[in-house]
């Protein structure tokens, strides 16, 4: 079939932007010889590199990105409305706040961050759907009590910017997304939450696929319209979170990668999810090839690549009628 | 047999009563059109009916259960509506649109089998759908799209069929077309509809029996020439008009003059 061809052919691509994005980097390495280190060969340097710093960052970029392109395909089914992101949810600004504060206040509890930040996201998740909540909970009141958490949020993480500026530096990398010294434990952190939110998110696909029928038909076929709505964004959430604990704010990919996918594969999410986990991990290994790249040997932040990437896509959407 | 039994039923949002000690029985076959003027409260009685909305006070039976001890599932295989605007993804194909009508009949973790695959079939065929059902459904015109709704909501092989002025985006052939299909259902399968119409024409043409609402209250129920007088169009309506009877099939012909 059709679509299950465009499938296979999506994740030979992803293969190989992930060998690519493995040898590429300060240090070049031949695809090759990354081949040779598969069968235990090559130069032991070079397969220091691989193992010790590109490896887990690059299965780092993997899996955040795989995560956030589902938050973003989930939230645009709760929301109705293909804009829909997991900053809208607050995840974004709630980690930032809760990281910032303990970075820039409590710097001593530094490794607490991916700790916080997770916290911190589904706090401000947590505080925008009470705040929605009226009588069940309609997107329109979630887009719209997410807009003033996140104002409000981020009001208090300039505040405590600008009161620490002196300290500022260290964070910004965090505040701008990263994957750059990610490691193995870094990997192992998040790989078993975030295999078990992915596994989580192929149950999601009957009720996503009726909530975009509209609340009225969806109750007249008997899905539980409010509680669907809760968990598709507490799994959401949840995914947002996690990478965000790790890689800090990277922007846009939850917003691009489901829209891109619904014009390659169409609109049902039987295919939809899974091709934007396909699509999100390969869309932030090349954004982060890229970002190690570009002016090498400095490394740029991946968030502010996606955002830079993602502004004016964001805009061609916004211009194509958004609906 | 009466397939749906309504008492005293009181509706609201909020703190607002709409609808007040609503009570009629629906049996089995009939064809029951509810009309009245602008928020006398049509719609909300069958959003109630499918639990968009919550009711205040009194009891609707399905048979012998309460729907308020039934859940939103159990309500949706025995009542489906035909909402006047509808959406989905442009991208999805008829047939595929179509097998959402069976969810109420299916467990979070059963897919689409072969009776599925009949039922939908059979509902293609009554909704007059079968050279559509593999098109995309922006590719179709309002009038088929509501057709395709229609079948969604027959697929759920409902005892009652509920309308919901499925007529009003529609050009006057497709609101012809989808209420002679509606007409033809009720004959040949003997559904049961319920519908809410603004029309007054069509609901005298369709309807067995037509229940006028009037600021939430029932003012009149009764069949067509019964029901369609110059007295209730003026009390109601506020309108002068004259009344003239079909030659063929004798349902009367409303022609309105003027607003009083």
């Amino acid at each position: 079939m059709k679509k299950v061809s465009i499938i296979i052919i999506s994740i030979l691509i992803f293969i190989g932007v992930l060998v690519l994005s493995i040898g590429l980097g300060s240090v070049s390495i031949p695809v090759r010889e990354i081949i040779e280190f598969i069968f235990n060969e090559g130069d032991i340097i070079n397969k220091s590199i691989i193992m010790d710093i590109r490896l887990p960052r690059v299965l780092i970029a993997v899996i955040v990105g795989a995560n956030l392109a589902t938050s973003g395909a989930l939230l645009q089914s709760v929301m109705q409305n293909p804009l829909a992101d997991p900053g809208i949810i607050g995840v974004s600004s709630g980690a930032s706040l809760a990281a910032i504060s303990v970075m820039l206040l409590k710097p001593q509890y530094t490794y607490l961050v991916p700790l916080f930040a997770f916290l911190g996201g589904i706090f401000a998740t947590f505080l925008i759907y009470i705040l929605a909540w009226k009588d069940g909970i309609k997107p329109v009141r979630i887009i719209l009590s997410g807009v003033a958490i996140n104002a409000m949020l981020g009001g208090a993480t300039s505040l405590i910017s600008v009161l620490n500026s002196d300290k500022i530096q260290g964070v910004i990398m965090w505040v701008n997304g990263s994957v750059s010294g990610r490691s193995w434990n870094d990997l192992k952190m998040i790989l078993p939450y975030s295999i078990v939110g992915l596994l989580l998110s192929f149950f999601c696909i009957r009720p996503a696929n009726v909530l975009l029928l509209g609340d009225e038909k969806a109750v007249n076929l008997g899905l539980n319209v409010n509680r669907s709505r809760i968990l598709l964004s507490i799994l959401a959430a949840f995914l947002a979170g996690i990478s965000t604990s790790v890689v800090g704010i990277i922007g846009f990919i939850g917003l691009i990668i489901p829209h891109i996918s619904r014009l390659l594969i169409g609109s049902d999410y039987k295919y939809l999810l899974p091709f934007s986990m396909i699509g999100g991990a390969t869309m932030l290994l090349l954004a982060d090839t890229f970002a190690r790249t570009i002016a090498k040997p400095i490394e740029l932040p991946v968030g502010t690549i996606m955002a830079v990437i993602g502004g004016p896509f964001f805009l061609y959407l916004l211009r194509k009628g958004g609906k | 047999m009466e397939v749906v039994k309504i008492s005293n039923l009181q509706l609201g949002y909020e703190k607002k009563t709409v609808v007040r000690n609503f009570t009629t029985n629906i049996e089995k076959g009939e064809i029951v059109s509810i009309i009245g003027p602008n928020g006398s409260g049509k719609s909300t009685i069958l959003k109630s009916l499918v639990k968009l909305l919550k009711i205040q006070e009194g009891m609707v039976h399905i048979g012998k259960n309460s729907i308020t001890n039934m859940s939103n599932k159990e309500v949706s295989q025995n009542l489906s509506i035909l909402l006047q605007h509808n959406t989905s993804p442009s991208d999805i194909s008829v047939r595929d649109l179509i097998y959402y009508g069976r969810l109420p009949h299916k467990k979070w973790y059963q897919s689409k089998d072969i009776d599925d695959e009949q039922i939908i079939d059979w509902a293609i065929e009554n909704a007059n759908l079968k050279e559509l059902q593999y098109k995309k459904i922006n590719c179709l015109s309002g009038g088929e799209r509501q057709r395709v709704w229609l079948a969604v909501a027959l697929a759920q092989e409902p005892k009652v069929l509920l309308l919901d002025e499925p007529t009003t985006y529609l050009d006057i052939s497709y609101q012809l077309e989808l209420l002679e299909l509606v007409k033809k259902l009720n004959q040949n399968l003997n559904m049961t509809v319920i519908m809410v119409l603004h029309d007054l024409n069509q609901a005298a043409k369709y309807s067995d029996r037509i229940i006028v609402l009037k600021k939430g209250q029932i003012v009149g129920n009764g069949s067509p020439r019964e029901i369609f007088t110059k007295e209730l169009l003026r009390e109601v309506y506020n309108v002068e008009a004259k009344i003239y009877y079909d030659d063929l099939d004798h349902y009367p012909v409303i022609i309105p003059k003027k607003v009083i």
